[in-house]
């Protein structure tokens, strides 16, 4: 029974760098001996194997369990499903992107699937040939057009700059991924209202089996979760410290209980702060809060606890916020039925 | 281990035998009334299939892209015969009846994803228009159905034409048309049936808003002027997508000036709804119909239920359903299903009329067709148990040479008896399964229904001149 892991990174395209930058941000840098090199490793997971791959191959390798563990895009995961492909964390929140079908924008006409399926009848009528839809996304492309009843219809399969193929005529419309939109417009294309196949983003995927029978794959899956999850939780939050004068702990801890902002996540922490003064005048103390706030929250909550006296507020970054359980681990043991 | 993809499975020795026997009775059923036999590749090009499937028929199609064609695996007989037809007998003058037997695949309509293999046998009746046409299909469903030792079937018959005809005064949309022809089961089911489908329609997602908004047209000259100022409107750069400007800008009128369908179709399903409830039989439906077309279409179903009778065909084992729909878009008549009695849901197949699909596949003219389709597990499911085998036929001989030397002689003394009709196995090297009671080495031995009844002798014991093999004949006789 093997003691490596193998895990399988994006090589290049568009989530190769982003992928790294997010496992740096989980203390997990990997470490390039040469950016040619199409293996690393990660310095604090040292059982782990990095093997660079194009999206596309970490799906088929980990599904075949030539590769154990890898981080691609879900939209090539969709599109290739396998019984043995788990996607243990799908939610890495970045690498963002849809799926969506297009059209010329000179089809006034056409707004929704349901004109696009009238469309491909006239096609098969009026012209006795198929609407021709350009993709890489084969399967998932047949799967929402017959969804939406559109029956008569060819596959042009394509890589490369699909936005093209209706300006060089060889596919009509066409269903590939975009981001912003920005180069569906620049090539005269336009979205239907309900033309969107897939919300995609980069996620974590395992083969299954690897899973069930290797300890060493599952520990390791764990510990990459419990990160994630812990990485991606601090990221929504920042610790506010701030200094507060107050006739007791408990007067100062109902004033920041009292308001849900600062409340924290579970409450204010409130610790006495030894100054000269303080000694002298025992009405008059001073505290330190320290409470845990969403990003969002943070303005509102500095001008509260100005409001109640507070003063030299700093705020830090949380790095990782660690829950009372992993959900995404709770979710794969789920997922394995133990 | 590898095994089979889920739903589907191997045919083993006794269930393929019993299968083969009950295709064999039924083809020759089919070659009785004058239905020639042929095959078709399992895969074909998707079109076949796509040009006149419903929505079901085509979301279960097994469909793979190869080499820039888009093919897929056969799952049903009907267009390949329409296709075979064309290629074939297209100058054939008259009627053409061709059978069909074989697996047909699809995907399993429950579980998406897994593909179901089924046997069946069906039957086309190409290039005859005629109620006597029909009869004879259905008849013949009846009749191999029957072959197959079911006595308790039912037939359900409808007209997909009809209802077709029906809608065109309506002038719906084709999105619209599909929704209705959707219903029809629901429909059926008298006012609440019709409350739960103008429900349905209400959540049908509202028609998305037009880039100007629709004003009246009222004559061909504002058409003609809407149709010039959306021209003007429409962008001049970018793709075409395969429409000219004047298409789009059709299309975009037609859509504005679309605003009431709703209403229509409320209209429609309503007075469906009233015919439906009054057309119990052919004879009813006759009766309330006031469209020439209708009544002419209701005479042929009427004319076609006669001519059953003639056929032996009790009419009490036939209901009319106009509400009645088959998942494919290619039947333009008459339809029907057989199924058992009480169980509608256990069908033994069904067919119908298609006077379109062969023109659409590209026949030099239009050719009216009827067909069947029969699926084989139901009717398997029917069948008693294996009739024994004549005493002859039982023998299987074993030949096993008790020294390799004798290997060559073994082969020549096994042809021989293949020759006289004996079903032989030759087996070379040891295996203590096949040594005598007392542990002796045999080169014959003789097995009958799996059980050993008789050796012969040491091989030394016998004549094994090759050619001659009267005596292990007798001895086989007289262990038979």
């Amino acid at each position: 029974m093997t003691e490596r892991v193998s895990l399988a990174l994006p090589s290049k395209g568009l989530l190769a760098e982003p992928t790294l930058n997010f496992l740096k941000s989980c203390d997990l840098k990997v470490h390039q001996i040469n950016p040619r090199q199409y293996t690393a490793s990660i310095p604090a997971l040292p059982q782990v194997d990095i093997l660079f791959q194009r999206v596309s191959d970490i799906v088929y390798k980990v599904a075949d369990g030539t590769i154990h563990m890898g981080i691609t895009g879900l939209d090539v995961v969709m599109e290739h499903p396998s019984s043995q492909l788990l996607v243990i964390h799908d939610n890495l929140g970045y690498g963002f992107c849809e799926l969506i079908v297009a059209v010329p924008e000179s089809w006034l006409d056409v707004e929704s699937m349901s004109d696009l399926v009238d469309i491909s009848l006239d096609f098969r009528e009026h012209k006795r040939r198929n609407l021709r839809i350009a993709t890489k996304f084969t399967n998932l492309t047949r799967r929402f057009l017959h969804e939406h009843g559109l029956q008569h219809f060819t596959l042009v399969e394509s890589e490369g700059a699909l936005e093209a193929a209706p300006t060089l005529g060889y596919a009509d419309v066409i269903c590939d991924l975009t981001a912003t939109g920005t180069t569906l417009r620049e090539n005269h294309l336009k979205t239907l209202v309900d033309g969107v196949v897939l919300k995609s983003q980069t996620c974590l995927v395992a083969n299954r089996t690897a899973l069930e029978t290797q300890p060493v794959v599952r520990r390791t899956a764990h510990i990459l979760l419990e990160l994630i999850d812990a990485a991606l939780q601090g990221r929504d939050f920042y610790t506010v410290t701030a200094n507060v004068r107050g006739a007791s702990a408990e007067a100062v801890a109902a004033l920041v209980a009292g308001n849900p902002l600062t409340r924290g996540l579970q409450g204010p922490t409130i610790a006495p702060i030894y100054t000269p003064d303080s000694l002298a005048d025992e009405d008059h103390q001073w505290y330190t809060v320290t409470i845990m706030i969403r990003n969002s929250d943070l303005l509102a909550t500095v001008e509260y606890l100005r409001s109640i006296g507070g003063v030299q507020t700093i705020v830090t970054p949380a790095r990782y916020v660690f829950l009372g359980h992993s959900p995404s681990i709770e979710r794969l043991e789920r997922l394995l039925g133990t | 281990m590898l095994t089979l993809p889920p739903h589907l499975a191997d045919q083993l020795p006794d269930a393929l035998g019993q299968a083969q026997r009950l295709m064999s009775r039924l083809t020759r059923q089919l070659e009785l009334f004058g239905y020639l036999p042929l095959n078709t590749p399992l895969v074909e090009q998707a079109d076949v299939f796509l040009i006149k499937a419903g929505d079901a028929a085509i979301n279960r199609l097994v469909s793979f892209e190869l080499n820039g064609q888009t093919l897929c695996l056969r799952p049903e007989f009907t267009a390949p015969a329409a296709r075979v037809y064309i290629e074939h007998f297209q100058d054939h003058p008259g009627p053409v009846r061709l059978q069909f037997a074989g697996p047909i695949l699809q995907y399993d309509s429950l579980s998406h994803g897994a593909i179901t293999e089924q046997n069946a046998i069906g039957a086309e009746l190409i290039n005859e228009y005629s109620p006597a046409a029909d009869a004879e299909v259905i008849a013949l469903t009846v009749r191999l159905v029957e072959e197959a030792g079911i006595s308790n079937w039912r037939v359900t018959v409808g007209h997909s034409g009809m209802i077709e005809r029906f809608l065109d005064r309506y002038q719906l949309n084709r999105q619209m048309r599909r929704f209705v022809i959707n219903h029809l089961s629901t429909l059926r089911q008298g006012a609440e049936g019709l409350a739960q489908t103008l429900e349905a329609l209400a959540s049908l997602e509202a028609p998305a808003a037009t880039l100007t908004e629709a004003q009246p047209i009222n004559n061909h000259l504002e058409a003609e002027a809407a149709l010039y100022a959306l021209l003007q409107a429409a962008p001049q750069h970018g793709p075409s997508g395969g429409r000219s400007r004047e298409e789009i800008a059709r299309r975009l009128l037609e859509k504005q000036q679309q605003g009431n369908q709703r209403d229509r179709v409320r209209h429609a399903l309503r007075d469906l709804q009233q015919l439906l409830e009054q057309a119990v039989s052919p004879a009813a439906l006759m009766a309330h119909l006031e469209d020439a077309t209708l009544q002419v279409m209701a005479q042929h179903i009427l004319a076609t239920f006669s001519l059953l009778a003639a056929y032996g065909i009790p009419q009490d084992r036939i209901a009319f359903d106009l509400s009645f729909t088959r998942n494919l878009d290619y039947y333009t008549g008459l339809i029907f299903e057989c199924h058992a009695a009480h169980e509608p849901g256990n069908l033994f197949g069904g067919g119908g009329r298609y006077d379109e699909l062969i023109g659409l596949l590209g026949a030099r003219h239009n050719v009216p067709a009827v067909g069947f389709m029969l699926y084989l597990n139901p009717l398997l499911a029917a069948q008693q148990p294996a009739p024994p085998e004549e005493p002859r036929d039982r023998i299987h001989v074993l030949v096993r040479p008790s020294e390799d030397r004798l290997i060559e002689e073994a082969i020549a003394l096994a042809s021989a008896l293949r020759a006289a009709g004996i079903r032989v196995t030759t087996q070379s090297g040891p295996d203590a399964a096949w040594k005598g009671p007392h542990g002796e080495t045999h080169l014959l031995m003789v097995e009958q229904a799996g059980l050993r009844l008789f050796q012969l002798a040491n091989h030394t014991d016998l004549t094994l001149d090759r050619g001659d093999i009267t005596g292990i004949l007798r001895a086989l006789e007289l262990c038979s």
